[in-house]
């Protein structure tokens, strides 16, 4: 009984590190391309969304790929066309800052690395928000949660407009 | 064209350089917004920008989507759907429209606004729904807010407050053309366009306007042609000075002439005129949304010639510059601190005799929202008006009394706790403190009268039913109102009266509001509600006649008790078919029966059912036929005594382009 106690909490463990507790879809997306459209200064038209992926995060690639597909030659969302591109997480410190870099769920192991990365960091995990890793975190079930890390946006002197602030959670 | 000393309305234009504002700022995005949070936004709460559903007041909101599919041709007919709004049509084009009760003829408990412009008539306290200048098809949305919000809007928003909100040019372009006829020899048309003019510039044009018989059972024979006509154009140019700075010019003039009733009971018909300029300067900045205002309003209103109706000619001016700046402080701290100075002046020409009175208003305001943790919320604001009146009054103009000084300072406020225990649920708290002051007509009667009080205390609760793909709302609220006035003539010999508005009492108004609306399907949407009014008056105060005392008002009998309202639109994308009932209970109200207007008497108003239903087919993308029709079973019936209203057909075409 307790063998099997044990066995149940390491398939249970190991479920948790390796299946993405919400995989992002195409509303998730949208959120994000119109949130961008409210930072300050930020870019218009055609936007590169570099989606992250660990090898030590099982999954994390299939997920990945799985949000390249949904973006396909570009997703219209807002004042920006997310264009996809995959990236291997010891690259991030090295992308442009004019891209944006999705973080899947799952991640939090890297959240010193994303920390480091020169672009504005999005996210549909807020415990990414929370660590003050991603600059935005959406969630668009049951409602539309927005919720910005101050600490993260201030690193990279990223700003939004007043009304965006005053409508969002801000952490 | 005008025989009355006119000011100039160079104050509005003006604003931007006695402001001072730095040169940055950014408008509400509305649509933006709401393509965000996939519901509407609104700051006709608290002044800053909010999803409807967190505003800590009681709100409803029309969408733009949902005035196109409702047939309605003006804005109380979309207006009388909604629960705890009552819209009392006397004339072809003329409507009283009151939130939670007491409603009357020309009622002052309404604020209505257009962006923030105040379209409410100070002078006399109404709104003149007929002569707002604006076209249904460049309505982004109209944001209803119940119980009262002074100490965001200032005086009279009491019994609530209705914000018209338009296309901003800079965001939304709108190209539209539509014309109608009725059955009734009714003709209309109107047109919105949008150009761009500059690469940051743009501007919005409308116009529109209606010509229509008045209905069949007038009180008295109309001999001017046409007897209904009403027309109006408005601009709007929107120029983003530089990223973070915008700025708005707009100006405005609409007129009609059309028989209307005013709370004495007297029914006058009358020429009217009204004019608006405005200038905005929004920025946003380290400081945060600064928005800075200033605009003038104007009215004329003059006894029309061809009708048998006693003269009262008045020309109106209103000038308003505010300032406001909303800011966020840390990550759950937003505040909005305000000042405005307003000044109203009132021409008035009465049964041959000339006046002239006016006040200023100096406010300042705050608000405070604290998002005190996910679910819950608070939000506190305050504002203090103080209010300077002086000039003449019926008493110095025919009786050689001096002329008239008062001061009315009052404090009003609004609090609010909203609590979102789940992702379905949410409660909303709220207590309020409005204040209704006079008129200048009312003060040119009654120099001394008082301004009424509105404390309202109200809790909603919204609950999301995913089995209807809908919601539920439960509103339950209590109002005090103090020292209530009106305008009623007071007889010293048969036929001869002098108005009088002083305060005459108080009335307390419990209420409940229970409402749904759902989605059947993917084409169905539906809505229906149940209003409850359970009205007490205090003692009134009797008006003296020549022949004894006598009531002028009775709220406990004239307010509506309860009222059902429902209806259901379907849309497929090509056909579009709605239908919307309200049910009106009997009700009393005293009335003046004779001609000259000083025997106050009780008049039952029966009720009735209102149903009206509209039929539109899209040919393709651009071109859209509809039949809509208005108080099909209600024909003949009685709204306000000494009129019945007609059903209406309007058979028309819209264009987009």
């Amino acid at each position: 009984m307790r063998k099997s106690l044990t066995a149940l909490s390491i398939i249970a463990a190991s479920m948790l590190a390796t299946v993405p507790a919400y995989a992002a879809g195409e509303r998730d997306l949208q959120l994000i391309g119109r949130a961008l459209s409210f930072v300050e200064g930020g870019a218009t038209g055609n936007v590169t969304l570099a989606i992250v992926y660990a090898d030590d995060v099982a999954g994390s690639q299939a997920e990945a790929e799985s949000i390249s597909a949904i973006l396909g030659s570009g997703l219209s969302a807002g004042q920006v066309t997310l264009q996809p591109q995959l990236i291997s997480i010891s690259d991030v410190s090295g992308i442009g800052s004019d891209a944006a870099l999705f973080v899947p769920s799952g991640m939090s192991a890297h959240y010193s690395a994303i920390s480091s990365a020169p672009s504005i960091t999005v996210s549909t995990d807020r415990a990414c928000a929370d660590a003050g890793a991603c600059v935005v975190a959406v969630q668009s079930q049951p409602s539309v949660e927005i919720y910005v890390s101050r600490s993260a946006a201030d690193a990279r002197s990223v700003s939004f407009a007043s009304a965006f602030r005053m409508m969002i959670n801000e952490l | 064209m005008s025989k009355f000393n006119k000011k100039s309305s160079i104050f509005a234009l003006s604003a931007i350089a006695m402001f001072g504002l730095p040169a940055m700022a950014q408008s509400i995005d509305y649509g933006s917004l709401e393509m965000l949070f996939d519901e509407p936004v609104t700051t006709s709460a608290t002044g800053a920008p909010q999803r409807s559903t967190d505003a800590p007041v009681t709100m409803e909101i029309i969408s733009a989507d949902e005035i196109r599919n409702s047939g309605a041709v003006n804005i109380p007919t979309l207006l009388s759907r909604l629960a705890g709004v009552e819209v009392q049509q006397y004339g072809r084009n003329f409507h009283d429209v009151a939130i939670r009760g007491y409603n009357q003829n020309k009622t002052p408990r309404l604020l209505v606004l257009v962006n923030g412009r105040q379209v409410f008539q100070d002078y006399y306290g109404f709104t003149d729904w007929d002569v707002i200048p604006v076209q249904l098809d460049e309505i982004r949305q109209i944001e209803i807010v119940k119980g009262p919000n002074t100490a965001l809007f200032g005086f009279n928003a009491v019994g609530g407050v209705v914000n018209i909100i338009t296309f901003n040019p800079l965001y939304t372009e709108t190209n539209t053309l539509r014309g109608g006829v009725d059955f009734n020899d009714g003709v209309r048309g109107s047109g919105v366009a949008t150009f761009r003019p500059f690469e940051n510039t743009a501007i919005r044009m409308s116009a529109g306007g209606q010509q229509a018989q008045e209905f069949e059972d007038l009180p008295f024979e109309l001999r001017g042609d046409p007897q209904n006509e009403q027309w109006a154009f408005a601009a709007e140019a929107g120029i983003q000075a530089t990223s973070n700075t915008q700025v708005f010019l707009e100006g405005t003039v609409s007129s009609s002439i059309r028989m209307e009733r005013l709370p004495s009971g007297s029914n006058i018909v009358r020429d009217g005129e009204t004019t608006s300029l405005r200038a905005t300067v929004t920025h946003d900045g380290d400081w945060g949304l600064i928005n800075a205002t200033a605009y003038r309003n104007t009215q004329e209103y003059l006894t029309n010639p061809f009708a048998p109706t006693p003269s009262f000619d008045v020309e109106a001016g209103l000038t308003v510059f505010k300032v406001e700046d909303l800011f966020k402080v840390g990550a759950d701290h937003t505040f909005r601190v305000a000042a405005e100075y307003r000044e109203n002046t009132l021409d008035l020409i009465l049964f041959g005799n000339s006046s002239s009175n006016e006040y200023n208003v100096f406010s300042v305001g705050g608000m405070w929202n604290w998002a005190i943790s996910d679910e819950l919320s608070s939000t506190i604001a305050v504002r203090s008006d103080t209010m300077n009146f002086e000039g003449e009054t019926i008493f110095s103009t025919n009786f050689g009394a001096p002329e008239a000084e008062r001061e009315i300072s009052e404090i009003s406020y609004n609090a609010g706790l909203v609590y979102t225990p789940t992702s379905r649920d949410l409660f909303r708290f709220q207590i309020a403190r409005g204040i209704q002051t006079p008129s200048l007509v009312q003060l040119f009667f009654s120099p001394d009268v008082d301004p009424s009080i509105v404390n309202n205390y109200a809790i909603d609760y919204d609950r999301q039913i995913s089995e209807l793909n809908g919601k539920m709302r439960i509103s339950v609220f209590y109002q005090d109102n103090q020292d209530l006035f009106t305008v009623a003539n007071a007889a010293f010999a048969p036929g001869v009266n002098i108005p009088s508005g002083e305060n005459l009492g108080d009335s307390e108004l419990f209420g409940v509001e229970l409402s749904f609306e759902g989605r059947i399907g993917n084409h169905i949407d539906w809505y229906a509600s149940y209003a409850i009014n359970d009205t007490t008056d205090g003692d009134f105060a009797q008006v003296a006649s020549y022949d004894g005392l006598r009531d002028v008002l009775d709220f406990e009998e004239s307010n509506l008790g309860d009222q059902l309202k429902a209806g259901a639109v379907y849309d497929d994308g090509k056909w579009v078919f709605g239908a919307h009932a309200r049910v009106v209970p009997s009700r009393q109200v005293f009335d003046s029966l004779d001609p000259g207007d000083y025997q106050y008497q009780r008049v039952t108003v029966d009720g009735y059912v209102a149903l009206d239903m509209n039929l539109s087919y899209r040919l393709n993308d651009d071109v859209t036929l509809s039949l809509d029709a208005f108080d099909l079973t209600n024909d003949d019936d009685v709204q306000v005594p000494g009129g019945d209203i007609d059903s209406r057909v309007w058979a028309s075409v819209r264009f987009t382009f």
